[in-house]
Parts: C-alpha cells; sequence; structure tokens
C-alpha cells in the first residue's frame, strides 16, 4: 500500500457566491521514498496539493489515506498532532525562526514533539547539522548565514525528526542556481541514503531534472504523472 | 514549554524599542504606586504621631456623658476624680496627664477670637505631649506655684497670637462660661508661643495651668481634682495598622480597670482623619489602576505588533505541529516576559523612591496650605512595604497576562495556510 495516497481529491474555495476549484478529484499514490516533484503553472493547485498532503488543509471531498490511517475525517487538533509526528516541511523563504541558533531551529520539530530525551535530541541534531554540511555553525543565528546555508538548515530542521514525508514548496526558487544545485544535490543523496520521501512543487528545471517523478497539474486536476 | 519561553524571551529582547517603551510605562505605573504607597504611610504616620503628639493622645480616658455631649465641651461632665483615673494609667505603666479643655473668647482687648483652652499639669504634659518641646518664642509654663500676685500665664499658638497681634509679654483677657454657667474672665501674661505640626493648635490653642483653668472656669473643689479628660500616651508602632490595633488593645485593658469611665484610642478619636485619608488612598489606586491599565494597552499594542510581525512564523510552528494552545502560551509568555521585565524594573525604582523617601523625605511646609486641617508639616519620610511592593509586580505580571492572552488568541486562530502564504 502506498504511503500516501489520495483519492478523488477535491477543494472548493467558497468566495461569496463565487466557487474555485482547486483541486478536482485528485487521485494519486506516493510510495514511501520517492522523489517526486509536482509541476504546473501558477494558479494551477500545486500549493493546494501540497498543502493537502501536508495536512495543513482538508479536502472538500474524497479521501486521503496515510500510512493506512484515514486522515479526512480528522478535527484541526489531530491533523496538528499528524503533522508533527509524520510531515515535514521545506519552504521557499526559508522561514528559519530568527530569533534560535541553527542548533536551536533544527532541534525545534523535536522539542515540539517531545518524544526524545535531551541527550538524544541534541545527537540527532549534530547528526543533521553534519549531514546538510554546517557542522560548525550551530551556534550562528540565520542573520549570519547565507541563503543556502539557511536552506540547509530548513533541509536538517525538516530531516531531524524523520518525517514519512518531506513537503517542499518551490525549495530552490530563492537561490542561485549554483547554490540551488546544491540544495538539490543534497536532498537527492538525502533520499538516496536515508529513504526519505520528498514532493516538491516547483518551476526549476534542475529540480525537475533530479526528480524520478513529475506529476503535472492542470486547472486542479492531474493530467501528467511521468516515472523515469 | 523551555523553548517556547525561549523564543519568547529572546524575541523581547529582539524587538528592544518596543520592550523597552512597553517596560518603561509598565515601571512607571509600579514605581509611581510603591512611591505613593510610602507617600501615604509616612504621611499616615506623621499625621498620627502630630495628632498623638499634639492634640489627641493615643488614649483618652472621658466620661461617657462628656463624649456624648462633646461639641458643648460640657464641663459639668467632666472626671470627677481624675486622679484615681490617673493612678490606673501608672499601674499599668503608662505615661498619662489630666487635662481640663474649655471654650474660651480671648481678646487683645481690641478684638475677641474663640480659641480652645487647655488646662494643663507643666509637670506631667510633656510625657504625652510635645507642646512643651515646640515653643518658638518664650517658654512654657512654670511647674512651680506660681508667685503671689504675679500675673497668671498662658501659652498660645504663634498663628492665634499673630492674628491678634500679640507678642510674649503682652497681655490677654481670657473670657469663659463656668461649670455653673455664669460667665467669668481673667488676664494672662502670654510666656510662650508654640508653633507644631498640627495647624488647629497654632491656630487656637492656648495652654494654661490646671489650677489657672480650674480657677477660671470656677471648678468645684474635688479632693481628686477637676478634669476634662485624662490623656495617655503608647509606644511607637510600626505603622498606621499597628497604631490603631495596639491603641484599641490597651484601651481593651483600661476598660475592665475603668468600668465606668469611657477609653477612647486613637483609632476612635482620629476617625475624621482616617476617613479622609481612605478617600484618599482610593483616589491613589485609581490613579494607579489608571496607570496600569495604559501599561496593559501598551502591552497588548506591543505583543499585536509581535504577531503581526511573525506571522509566517506561527505558520512554521503550526506546519510543524504546534497547537493553538501552544501559540497562545508563546506569545502570552512572550507578554509575561514584557510584564516581568516591566514589573521588576517597576519594584527597582519604587525601591529606590523608597529609599529617597524614607532617609530624605519630601519637605511639605511648601504645601502647608494645601494639607488644609490635616495634622502635617515638615518632612514627610516614606514607610518601607514589601507587601506594596510585592503587590505591584505581581498586578504588573496579572497585568500583562491578560493584555497579552487577546493578541495571542488571535495569533492562534490564524491558519497556517493563510499564515504561510502572508507576505
Amino acid at each position: 500500500m502506498a504511503a500516501l495516497h489520495l483519492e478523488n481529491v477535491t477543494k472548493i474555495y467558497r468566495k461569496g457566491d463565487n466557487e474555485v476549484r482547486a483541486l478536482d478529484g485528485v487521485d494519486l499514490d506516493i510510495e514511501a521514498g520517492e522523489f517526486l516533484t509536482v509541476v504546473g503553472p501558477s494558479g494551477s493547485g500545486k500549493t493546494t496539493l501540497l498543502n493537502i498532503l501536508g495536512c495543513l488543509d482538508t479536502p472538500t471531498e474524497g479521501r486521503m489515506i496515510y500510512d493506512g490511517q484515514e486522515l479526512r475525517s480528522l478535527g484541526e487538533k489531530s491533523l496538528s498532532a499528524y503533522r508533527r509526528d509524520r510531515i515535514s516541511f521545506v519552504f521557499q523563504s526559508y522561514n528559519l525562526i530568527p530569533v534560535l541558533t541553527v542548533r536551536e531551529n533544527v532541534e525545534l520539530p523535536l522539542l515540539i514533539e517531545r518524544k526524545l530525551a535531551n541527550g538524544e535530541v541534541r545527537a540527532r541534531t549534530d547528526e543533521m547539522i553534519a549531514a546538510v554540511g554546517l557542522a560548525g555553525k550551530e551556534g550562528r543565528f540565520p542573520r549570519e548565514l547565507s541563503g543556502g546555508q539557511e536552506q540547509r538548515v530548513a533541509i536538517a530542521r525538516a530531516l531531524v525528526k524523520r518525517p514519512l514525508v518531506v513537503l517542499a514548496d518551490e525549495p530552490s526558487a530563492n537561490l542561485d542556481s549554483h547554490t540551488a544545485e546544491e540544495i538539490v544535490e543534497l536532498m537527492r543523496k538525502i533520499n538516496a541514503e536515508r529513504g526519505t520521501t520528498f514532493v516538491f512543487s516547483t518551476h526549476d528545471r534542475l529540480v525537475m531534472e533530479h526528480a524520478r517523478r513529475i506529476v503535472t497539474i492542470r486547472d486542479g486536476r492531474v493530467t501528467g504523472d511521468e516515472r523515469k | 514549554m523551555g523553548t517556547l519561553w525561549k523564543i519568547a524571551i529572546r524575541n523581547t529582547i529582539r524587538h528592544k524599542r518596543r520592550t523597552v517603551i512597553t517596560a518603561v510605562v509598565m515601571m512607571a505605573g509600579i514605581s509611581v504606586f510603591i512611591l505613593f504607597d510610602s507617600m501615604l504611610a509616612g504621611m499616615d504616620r506623621m499625621a498620627i504621631d502630630n495628632m498623638s503628639d499634639y492634640s489627641l493622645s493615643s488614649l483618652k480616658v472621658r466620661t461617657p456623658a462628656y463624649v456624648d455631649d462633646i461639641t458643648g465641651t460640657p464641663l459639668d461632665k467632666s472626671l470627677s476624680d481624675p486622679a484615681k483615673a490617673l493612678s490606673v494609667l501608672a499601674g499599668k505603666g503608662m505615661a498619662a496627664t489630666a487635662r481640663l479643655r474649655f471654650v474660651a473668647s480671648l481678646s487683645n482687648y481690641n478684638d475677641v477670637i474663640p480659641v480652645i483652652a487647655d488646662g494643663v499639669d507643666p509637670a506631667t504634659d510633656a510625657a504625652v505631649f510635645k507642646i512643651a518641646s515646640s515653643i518658638v518664642s518664650g517658654s512654657w509654663l512654670q511647674s512651680a506655684p506660681p508667685i503671689l500676685g504675679a500675673p497668671k500665664s498662658v501659652v498660645m499658638g504663634a498663628l492665634l497670637a499673630k492674628e491678634l497681634g500679640l507678642k510674649v509679654g503682652d497681655t490677654v483677657l481670657a473670657s469663659v462660661q463656668t461649670v455653673d454657667d455664669v460667665t467669668n474672665a481673667d488676664e494672662y501674661a502670654i510666656v510662650g508661643l508654640v508653633q507644631t505640626p498640627n495647624p488647629q493648635v497654632n491656630e487656637s490653642g492656648l495652654f494654661m495651668s490646671l489650677a489657672d483653668a480650674r480657677s477660671l472656669i470656677v471648678a468645684p473643689s474635688m479632693p481628686g481634682g477637676f478634669a476634662t479628660e485624662i490623656d495617655a500616651a503608647l509606644p511607637r508602632a510600626a505603622n498606621l495598622t499597628a497604631a490603631i490595633a495596639e491603641g484599641e488593645k490597651a484601651a481593651v485593658s483600661l476598660r475592665q480597670a475603668l468600668p465606668n469611665l469611657r477609653v477612647d484610642s486613637i483609632g476612635y478619636l482620629a476617625q475624621d482623619y482616617l476617613s479622609v485619608r481612605n478617600a484618599k488612598a482610593k483616589y491613589s489606586f485609581v490613579l494607579i489602576f489608571v496607570v496600569l491599565f495604559i501599561a496593559g494597552v501598551g502591552i497588548v499594542n506591543t505583543i499585536l505588533m509581535s504577531v503581526f510581525s511573525r506571522i509566517r512564523e506561527i505558520g512554521v510552528l503550526r506546519a510543524y505541529g504546534m497547537t493553538r494552545r501552544e501559540i497562545t502560551r508563546l506569545f502570552t509568555f512572550e507578554g509575561l516576559a514584557l510584564g516581568l521585565f516591566g514589573s521588576v524594573l517597576g519594584v527597582a525604582l519604587g525601591a529606590l523612591f523608597d529609599l529617597f523617601m524614607v532617609v530624605k523625605g519630601i519637605n511639605i511646609e511648601g504645601f502647608s496650605s494645601a494639607m488644609g486641617s490635616l495634622p502635617l508639616g515638615g518632612t514627610i519620610h516614606g514607610e518601607w512595604n514589601p507587601r506594596t511592593m510585592v503587590i505591584g509586580f505581581v498586578f504588573g505580571l496579572l497585568v500583562s497576562l491578560v493584555a497579552a492572552r487577546i493578541p495571542a488568541r488571535k495569533a492562534a486562530k490564524l491558519e497556517p495556510t493563510s499564515a504561510l502564504r502572508f507576505q
């Protein structure tokens, strides 16, 4: 069974009398360890799809089954708990907490999760910081880092709790091409070594080239699903 | 919880300007509260001391009938055996003196002014009152029997003397209604003028020896003497509340020993002042409440600014599984951190104000007209009150806690998807 299973997922936004179908009957299975990009023009529903995959939003219709569990019927609190335990995010503009150091930003999901002892939190954090090549910069604040380094911290933060899936919304959009390549390489490496599932939304050809599966979405419908 | 505090405290440090502005408003509110309380306690102390030392004493023993008709200063309801009451007080180790109070008309042979006259025992009065040590011109009454044929002497309030254009050495005429309600008058030489912190004494006080007073009002000859009241002094209490409590305790013990007499402590004697004081204390609390309310609005504003500047951060925290309750806590902690900072500074500044008030005090001589008939004058010294500091500190924290809840709940209501999209 797929790690993430979407079945006839529809998301309708209503504004007054107007109705916008951001997603329209999306069926999608994502296996564990996939490195998948969602592509499509602006307004096609990529971000809505990622929000629903990330349990940040709930579908108007359809089923979401993650790791064998139906999620659509869950309330806000349960979805928060599910996100906390299984899902991580990498954002286009990194979104690090500016008042926390590199180490504190990376360990944040573990502290929110509150499952590990202090020693294990520290060990896991050090391991991830080293894995993204930022060993020695643990005490720095985000303002003291370059854009590429900030995105590395964001990736370490996303991976530290060993999530079911990492959702990345345009992760290379704010980076120069060289740094973007480094970041995508890093995620590809982590995907290969650790088997972490990555789902991206992107316009970046580089990300698309590295992807092993490209899902194309247009007007809220999946119009292409290409596996390499 | 530790992470939430860490983020909250670092955010308050990061936004220095708004943190400092909010903390300064809180600091002002709390420190003024502590200062006011110290001043009020100091004014209470001064007022009670002045009333005890210059007019009321700490305890008064009178006949119940005299007290019931107090406005008429009924001489026929005086103590018939003050010596016995004095011996009871002496037995309890209390310093006490007898006084004969009556209303007189004082004339400089041109103008007449009504005064409250006191016949005092020059030998024992200083053990209870400080009138004798407040002479600004001349001397206090002699305790030795007067020389035959020499003029009788009085001491009067300096303002009263000024009003009548009199000075030490001048002669005045005092006229009274005697015990038998007959008019009587006599001449007195002014031997001293007094200036006390009690305006009543300065403006209308007239003192003569008990013997002269008895002679003027034609008091009946009684073996135990004749006086309207026995006044007693008690050891100085730590504050107003203690003075009232200890006075009442002493009064209760005296009432048992003097069952036919009325014993009143300072809490009853100073009731007019205390009611004015309580009203003033209420006004000062209203003022403090207004200042801290403004500080509360400042905190709401500061936390709201913090929320709006960190909407995306809220989105990230929510995306990583932080619940609405934890987001509420995060911003509540930020408000508490602000409140803690402002309260600590407020208590520290308040303690400095207090230190100044206790050590140096404020001279209110220039404001004596504004004090009206309140027995205040000279330098007001503050009183240490750790309880007020604790109240100020806790109140500051509570205000910040309540104020922070409003924007904190607003932050928690943000949808993660909207927060993450926020530019």
